[in-house]
């Protein structure tokens, strides 16, 4: 370990982990990360800790398509949502059957609801508007004008992407960098929250790697530039670089070690990212 | 009785098999992503897509295919490529959505009239990573041929 520098806590770490880190901690962080194989192990691990708590917690609220996936949410629900159902359809019957003159109430009552409903929806988007506006006027201009264009829809969640990088083909891997580049620049022109991943296996991991990478200042540059942004490498494509070709691999600092690339994917996809292959 | 559970029985075979000759794979949404400019690839896409609608019918689909940096290339070829043509106005016929990504649009310094097959404003996506992402996330299947 560094002398000169505090141990680090597995409080941080799991901060680091969490996204929950300010610029210049993270920045300190990824300086100790790269140099020190031991604190990507216990980082490897806190990932793993992290997404098994969220994968036995699923379907999350904040998760961008719960609302898609909430149909099938747990039969416990399910049960009990069908015998409300039932039930309001017994009452229904029983009321209709009583008092006839109770269904024009209902009717307004349900129509009040809508309205209410309609309602809420509505002031959201206008705060939504107002919290773009304050970002600053011209941004806000920037955004009407280019909504009305292309007509634009920011997603109410954290949209999170895992884009996979598996080769080493020199075109396919800059416009793969164009493209990660884009949509980071396009969020944020937006004002959409995104997390963005590119996780980089077999051939992938060469941009990633100090001593080989085409573009070692693009992939520096990027990484100051956007925070929302983490390269990962897969530890299993480092070993095989090791074991059939006697290459060390050394990172580019900051680039985050993690044990497979492949399970990595997986474990993205449970937790509702994109997925998306370069 | 025997004839009335008979009766029933049949019905409800009959019954099974017409649904699953209504599409067995019920409704799908899908994306697919282009974003390499071999030729031979493309194809090989446009194929896979016939084919996916063969099975599940049309009238089931609701089937996008976005294209960014090297896909372009497609809509480029179906302009003098009669073959590439014919196939991207087939299955535009049978309700396929082509999708292209504005930044590649501008980066490739692309005029979309003139230089790519039957494109609109309406065609062009901001962003085809991001546009690949909303999708999945409204839940479209993606896949990488």
């Amino acid at each position: 370990m560094n002398k000169d520098r505090p141990p680090i806590s597995d409080e941080f770490l799991s901060a680091f982990v969490d996204n929950q880190l300010t610029q210049e901690e993270k920045a300190d962080a990824y300086d100790q990360i790269s140099e020190n194989k031991e604190i990507n192990m216990r980082i490897c691990e806190l990932r793993k800790v992290s997404d098994l708590v969220r994968l036995a917690y699923a379907n999350p609220p904040a998760a961008p398509n719960a609302q898609e996936k909430s149909i099938t949410k747990s039969p416990r629900l399910n049960i009990a949502a069908c015998l409300l159902a039932g039930l309001t359809l017994v009452l229904g019957v029983v009321l209709g059957w009583n008092i006839g003159p109770a269904q024009e109430n209902q009717a307004k009552l349900a129509e009040h609801e809508k309205m209410k409903i309609d309602h809420t929806q509505m002031s959201q988007r206008h705060k939504k508007m107002a919290a773009k506006m304050t970002a600053g006027n011209t941004v806000g201009k920037q955004i009407s004008s280019d909504a009305a264009a292309t007509d634009v829809q920011t997603d109410p969640e954290l949209v999170k992407i895992l884009i996979h990088l598996n080769s080493g083909e020199p075109e396919l891997v800059q416009e793969s960098l164009d493209a990660l580049e884009n949509v980071l620049r396009y969020y944020r022109k937006i004002g959409q929250d995104a997390r963005i991943e590119m996780v980089a296996n077999g051939d992938g991991i060469n941009l990633l790697r100090k001593d080989v990478s085409p573009f070692p200042e693009r992939i520096k540059r990027m990484q100051q530039e956007y925070d929302n942004l983490t390269f990962v490498a897969c530890q299993n494509s480092i070993t095989r670089l090791e074991d059939e070709r006697g290459v060390v691999a050394k990172l580019i600092p900051g680039v985050v070690v993690i044990d497979s690339g492949v399970a990595q994917l997986m474990r993205r996809q449970h937790q509702g990212w994109a997925y998306i292959r370069v | 009785m025997k004839k009335l559970i008979a009766i029933a029985i049949m019905a409800a075979l009959g019954f099974g098999v017409t649904v699953a000759n209504a599409g067995s794979y019920g409704k799908q949404k899908v994306v697919y992503h282009i974003n390499y400019k071999k030729e031979k690839r493309q194809f090989g896409a446009l194929r896979n897509i016939q084919n996916h609608i063969n099975a599940v019918g049309k009238e089931n689909l609701d089937l996008r295919v976005v294209m960014h940096g090297g896909g372009y290339t497609l809509l480029k070829r179906a302009n003098t490529d009669p073959n590439m043509q014919s196939k991207v106005v087939s299955l535009k016929k049978q309700g396929i959505k082509f999708n292209i990504c504005a930044n590649t649009i501008r980066g490739k310094k692309l005029n979309y009239k003139n230089d790519l097959y039957d494109v609109e404003q309406a065609d062009i996506v901001p962003s085809g990573v991001a546009e690949l992402a909303h999708l999945q996330a409204k839940g479209f299947t993606y896949i990488k041929p």
